[in-house]
């Protein structure tokens, strides 16, 4: 598997979070209309994808100029981050809530990451400064946007006025994501992931994108080493997307579950059963500690595919993978 | 079902008279205006939000289809193309239906529309537009003072300030739609064209019958342009 390091512009609000899973999910979908895209059936593609997946995508994250990415803090004790064995009672609790506010772990595309104790992180104000953004706030903020409906015969709301306001992310303006896309060159060429990618930018990526929502541009496509860019002697993965990971592999993880409620995409989202089953992930950020890491270091992801998520649709599958990076963390056994 | 091949549009949204989409905005705001406009969060600056757009394309199609004497009007649904009076009827619904979508709960079992076909993007502001406005120093939004007057005494009363794009303003447009059967392309493209001169002949956004909201579309590229101009939605 190769891997790829996108640049990616927003040009819209997005109701639905740039995540590795929905990212896999959408650009399955381009797969299916357009046979094109992959070197071997779509049918073919999903049926090896449990043991060769064919593609895996990172989430978004802000990308800063010159190759600098904001990656999620990774999701341990402050304690194991930020070394507060100095402070006073009172000292740490006011240097507790400084460093919750540093949210962002500071890599870079081209440099390997330093021990995470030794790592840089930023507070949204630290990161919009870097970034050069013209914003006070964070990257990425929350909006809430008021729609309601046109009664066709009198053209106003009318009765039953009824307006609702749905929830939508907005990025700082300038501000560009990078997303990692590990795919296997022999099924899927890196020009037809772009161009897959590209047209999920063009029509809109995830909720409400035929009224505007989710746009973004392909701006830049490169390859990385994810094992490169990690910590030189890795004893950790932190991982780059949610991800279903299998735990027998790994001595302990530090992780904040999230519980995808999935939904069918394309004509099954208006289908009768439009939900998929639940799946619990360990959220993007997450450090595993593997039992045997020269293993684990053989595959540039982690985590398994997901099958049986579909009422309706036989077959599906979801991104349970995740690519990561080698980090290095002292925790005590 | 496969994808064959993805039209684009792009081109300009020229206000000709002022236009006010509603933010929505629940706060009072003493001695400030009583109902804003809709702007980008970061830049602060007015934009046509593709919900907007889409919204009132497709309400007007729908007026023009001849079904709101059926749905009471309510947007068109799968379950009133029965209802149809005749196969012409009939086929503009299901036109309607597979270009702008539709609920799930909408949906009989024999329903096959495929998705959602069309894309209709956020319209923000034209760049060139911009820069002219800011090197003139012209606002990029206006408050319109309104009031209505008793007809007895003929004096003002309820008195309230809106805000308003002004005329003259430009914004850059995108509307995008998948063609997943061989000549659906000129299907939809007719629809849109038709949709668009509605829009222009009616209004967008709120207080259309008063004067506002009236717009005109350019697109970018002349041959298409030359086909909306000849498109007759009647």
């Amino acid at each position: 598997m190769k891997t790829l390091c996108m640049t990616i512009e927003p040009l819209s609000a997005f109701g639905t979070p740039l995540k590795g899973d929905t990212l896999f999910g959408q650009f399955c979908w381009q797969a299916a209309y357009d046979e094109t895209l992959l070197s071997v059936p779509f049918s073919e593609a999903l049926a090896m994808y449990a043991t060769r997946p064919f593609a895996v995508f990172s989430s978004a994250f802000p990308a800063l100029p010159e190759g600098g990415i904001a990656l999620p803090r990774p999701q341990s004790p402050l304690e194991l981050l930020f070394d507060l064995s100095d402070l006073g009672r009172d000292e740490r609790i006011g240097e507790r809530k400084k460093l919750k506010k540093k949210k962002w772990l500071l890599c870079h595309r081209d440099r390997s990451l330093p021990n995470l104790r030794a790592a840089r992180y930023l507070s949204d104000e630290e990161f919009a400064e870097a970034a050069g953004l013209d914003t006070q706030g964070a990257p990425i903020s929350e909006f809430l946007h008021s729609h309601n409906s046109i009664n066709r015969l009198s053209g106003t709301t009318g009765e039953g006025f009824a307006p609702y306001a749905t929830r939508v992310d907005v990025h700082a303006p300038g501000l560009k994501l990078a997303l990692f896309v590990g795919h296997d060159p022999t099924v899927l060429s890196q020009d037809a992931l772009v161009r897959g990618l590209e047209r999920i930018g063009a029509l809109g990526f995830g909720r409400d994108a035929s009224t505007g929502l989710g746009r973004f541009r392909v701006c830049d496509c490169r390859p990385a080493e994810l094992a490169r860019l990690g910590a030189a002697q890795p004893n950790a993965l932190y991982t780059l997307a949610p991800c279903v990971p299998d735990m027998a592999l790994y001595l302990d993880a530090l992780f904040t579950p999230f519980t995808r409620f999935g939904r069918h995409g394309d004509h099954l989202a208006t289908s009768g059963k439009p939900f998929k089953n639940p799946v619990i992930m360990a959220d993007e950020g997450a450090l595993f500690f593997p039992k045997d890491l020269a293993a684990a270091l053989e595959y540039p992801y982690l985590g398994k595919a997901l099958g049986g998520l579909s009422k309706i649709q036989e077959g599906t599958v979801g991104q349970g993978y995740a690519l990561y990076l080698p980090v290095g963390l002292e925790v005590a056994q | 079902m496969k994808l064959h091949k993805i039209c684009s549009y792009t081109g300009k949204i020229i206000l000709k008279s002022g236009l006010h989409i509603d933010s929505g905005d629940m706060e009072m705001h003493i001695g400030g205006t009583d109902r804003v406009v809709i702007k980008h969060p970061h830049k602060l600056e007015p934009y046509i939000p593709g919900s907007s757009l889409k919204g009132k394309t497709r309400a007007l199609l729908e007026l023009e289809s001849g079904f709101m004497a059926f749905t009471g009007g309510s947007p068109l649904s799968p379950k009133n193309l029965g209802q149809a009076l005749n196969d012409k009827m009939r086929a503009k619904g299901e036109a309607i239906v597979k270009f702008f979508g539709t609920g799930g709960s909408e949906l009989d079992e024999t329903s096959n529309f495929g998705p959602t076909r069309v894309s209709f993007a956020d319209s923000y502001l034209n760049d060139a537009w911009k820069k002219k406005a800011k090197d003139n120093r012209w606002p990029l939004t206006e408050v319109k003072s309104e009031n209505s007057i008793n007809r007895i005494n003929g004096t003002a009363q309820n008195p309230r300030f809106i805000e308003r794009v002004p005329e003259g303003t430009e914004f850059d447009f995108s509307i995008s739609f998948k063609v997943l059967f061989e000549g659906e392309d000129k299907l939809f493209e007719d629809l849109l064209f038709k949709g668009l001169k509605l829009v222009e002949l009616d209004a967008l956004g709120g207080s259309g019958s008063r004067g506002y909201g009236r717009v005109a579309f350019q697109f970018a590229e002349q041959e298409i342009q030359a086909r909306f101009a000849a498109c007759n939605p009647f």
